[in-house]
Parts: C-alpha cells; structure tokens; sequence
C-alpha cells in the first residue's frame, strides 16, 4: 500500500490526503467512472483494481504525459491509465514473488469507462483502500480467491 | 494473432453451452481489430498466463445474459440481473476459459486462468487489450455471444 | 552528434514519456517499437547508441529481444525499464545481458543517471 502512495504522487503528481484503513469488500463494486484491472495467477489467484472518478483520472493522466487530456474516451488517456496500473501492480507484485516466493504473473490491463457501472467476481473477497485527493477519491480494491487476512 | 487461437474458445464455449442446455449454435463472424474496445451490456473477463499472455471477454446483451443465467440454474426465470446472477456469469466466463486452456494444454501449451470479472453499466467503453484482437461472434437460441480474444501472440 | 535511443515498449505512453525526457536533455530517440521482435528489427536497421526495453510485450518479450540482439551485437547497450522487477526476472535479465535494469516508475534524473551509467 505504501508503494501505491509513493508511485502515485512520484508518477502523477498528486498527493494522497488521507488514506482509509484496509477494509473488507463484500460483494459488488460500484465504480466511480474510471475502472482497471489487472488479474494475477500464481500460487495463488487475485485482481488488482482501481477505480476513480473521471476528473481525477484524466488529472493524472494529464500530469505523468505531460499532455491535457479531456475526454475518457481517448485512447492515449486509456493507455496512460492502464500503464499506470500496470506499474504499480508490478510493484506490489514484485514484493509478493521476492518475500513469499508466490511466483504470480500478471494478465494484461484492463480498462472500462462508463456511468452506472457494477463490477462482479464469483467467489473472491477482497479488501478495499479509499484515498482522498484534492481531485476526488481514488479506490483500490485488492481480491484473492480464498480471501485475505486484513 | 494466429486464427488457431480462436478454435479452443469457440469448443469450449460450445461445450460448456451444451452442458446447460443450449446447444444449435453456430459461428457468425470472424473479425480481427487492432485494439479492442468493446461496447455491449454486458462484459464478462478472464485473464490467461502462462505460455501465452492476454485477456479473454465474453459480451452479450441483457437479454442473452438473462437467458443464460437462467440455463444456468436450471431454467429457473431471471427476471433482472442482480449480485446472485451476475456472480453466476463470472463463474460462466471462468468455466468457458478453464475449458479452453485444457484444450490448449492438450496441444502443450501451458495456460494459467485468473479470476473472473463481471462488468455491467451505461455507456461502457471496455479496452481488453491494447493490442490485436479476435472478435467471434456465435449465434444461440438465446442471443448472440460475442468472444473477444486478445493474446499476446 | 547527440547518442540516438530506441524505446522499446508496448504502452504509447511510456513511448511519449520517455521521448520527453530524452529529448530533453539533448538525446535523439530514432525510433519506437511496441513489441520485442519489431524492437530486434529496428535496432538492427538504425543501430541506436542505446536501447530501452520493456519486459512484458506481445510477441515477443524484453528479455527474448535483449538476447537476439547481444547474440550479435555484443557492444550494444540496453537498459531494462519494467514495472516487473522480482528476482527470478532480474536474474534472466541478466543473463540475457542487460546493462542497466530500472524499475518504473521513472524519472528524468533515474533515466538520464543510466544514460551517464553506461556511455
């Protein structure tokens, strides 16, 4: 989690004001607007995933391109999204495989957009971190398949 | 990407269908994008690692996917998607993958699936790989399914 | 003459972001590559100065590449740049004969430091 803050603010710029304790997540995830995804497998299973609101997405995006972006829609905005998540997931990962010699390799990211949107699993559980921003919250929500002890 | 890859998708999609009760299904279209992005109600996904490397999303309308829920539990009615359901069709996404990457490790090529997802919504705009993808559409008594495949091959 | 660099890497954000920092600081990129295979063809047409090279990309990945282009082409420096930075992988990277191995996130001064690392 730790790693989460740092890369955040050293690739984006913006800083994380206040950080919610790791929570359980039961069930569904409602998303913000701005949602990705990247799956793992292993010695073990899971999905790493953050959701955000649009403005704050595009925020960051702007700021590690160094190029406005304004519509969700773009695909560089996509693709600076996705990067990002890819980044940090294998930043948390890496710490997994060299201290609990898990051997987990990451899917590709995913990315959706979208207003209303419900994102389900079968069987997982999973644990949730809110952080503020000055943009608005950002969420990231960690699932293992046999659960996780918070 | 290798149109070879498609074929293990298509069987055991077509397997798993036919377990449930669903069976005349035949292929529809072939398409080959350059990223994908999908547009449709609703997105079910499972990543694969291994030898191969990619995401595998299956789409469909509401009205397929609550007909598919319903084969599912045994032909009882879904009026309106809701948590049961939905976590019904991950759980679909997962068994359609599982099978094809048996059909793979038959043809020794080692696959590890991740778990599954669920992505319904308004207006989504789902990107499943920023790479090529194989899009195959199949048509079934209940609706067209839509196999997105983006391995990185 | 400024050194000239090859990025290879599959996300179009990394190309422009390292494109930035580069040729900020007064280095010529010749070219982009979004796979390891089109990153081998490239380095052997414009022979670059200096490579950067992504680990996980579709056809054919970092450290395949790395090894296509040392076997021959001994002298040619490749820095790593991966957000995949576990044991198992620095060590094939290694192996392969990377000269420099950098984890994303990255930075002008992490990126320019390399640069001074191995030229």
């Amino acid at each position: 989690m730790e790693s989460t803050k740092t890369l955040l603010k050293d690739m984006t710029g913006i800083d994380i004001v206040k950080m919610s304790v790791p929570t359980e997540q039961v069930g569904e995830v409602d998303s913000m607007g701005v949602c990705t995804t990247i799956t793992f497998a292993g010695k073990c299973k899971g999905r790493f995933m953050i959701d955000m609101p649009p403005e704050l997405a595009l925020a960051m995006v702007s700021n590690m391109s160094g190029e406005k972006m304004d519509s969700i829609k773009y695909k560089l905005f996509l693709a600076g999204i996705a990067e990002m998540n890819n980044i940090i997931a294998g930043d948390a990962n890496t710490v997994l495989n060299n201290q609990y010699a898990l051997g987990l390799r990451l899917a590709p990211p995913i990315v959706f957009t979208g207003k209303n949107m419900i994102v389900a699993t079968a069987k997982m559980d999973a644990v949730f971190i809110e952080a503020s921003t000055e943009l608005g919250p950002i969420k990231i929500n960690i699932a293992f398949e046999g659960g996780i002890e918070v | 990407m290798n149109a070879k890859y498609v074929n293990p998708f298509l069987k055991a999609v077509e397997h798993v269908l036919g377990q449930f009760g669903i069976v005349d299904i035949t292929k529809k279209s072939l398409q080959t994008k350059e990223d994908m992005s999908i547009e449709s109600d609703v997105t079910a996904f499972v990543g694969v690692v291994g030898d191969i490397r990619g995401n595998v999303a299956y789409a469909f309308s509401e009205e397929t996917a609550k007909k598919l829920a319903s084969a599912m539990m045994m032909g009882m009615p879904v009026e309106a998607l809701n948590d049961m359901t939905r976590s019904a069709l991950a759980e679909l996404s997962n068994m359609f993958t599982g099978n094809a990457a048996a059909i793979f490790e038959s043809e020794k090529c080692h696959l590890d699936i991740t778990p599954p997802s669920l992505v319904v919504g308004e207006e989504v705009l789902f990107v499943l790989s920023f790479f090529q993808t194989l899009t195959v559409s199949i048509d079934t008594a209940i609706g067209t399914i839509d196999i997105h495949i983006g391995l990185e091959v | 003459m400024s050194k000239r660099v090859l990025i290879v890497d599959d996300s179009p954000m990394i190309h422009n972001m390292l494109r930035k920092t580069l040729e900020g600081n007064g280095y010529e990129v010749c070219a982009d590559a979004s796979n390891g295979r089109e990153g081998v063809h490239l380095y052997e047409k414009l022979q670059p100065d200096i490579v950067f090279m992504d680990i996980t990309m579709p056809i054919m990945d970092g450290i395949e590449a790395v090894k296509c282009i040392k076997d021959k082409y001994k002298e040619a420096k490749i820095i790593m740049l991966t957000a995949m930075g576990d044991e198992e992988i620095m060590s094939q990277a290694e192996e392969a004969g990377v000269d420099i191995f950098l984890k994303k996130p990255f930075n002008d001064f992490k990126i320019i430091s390399a640069i001074a690392n191995i030229v």
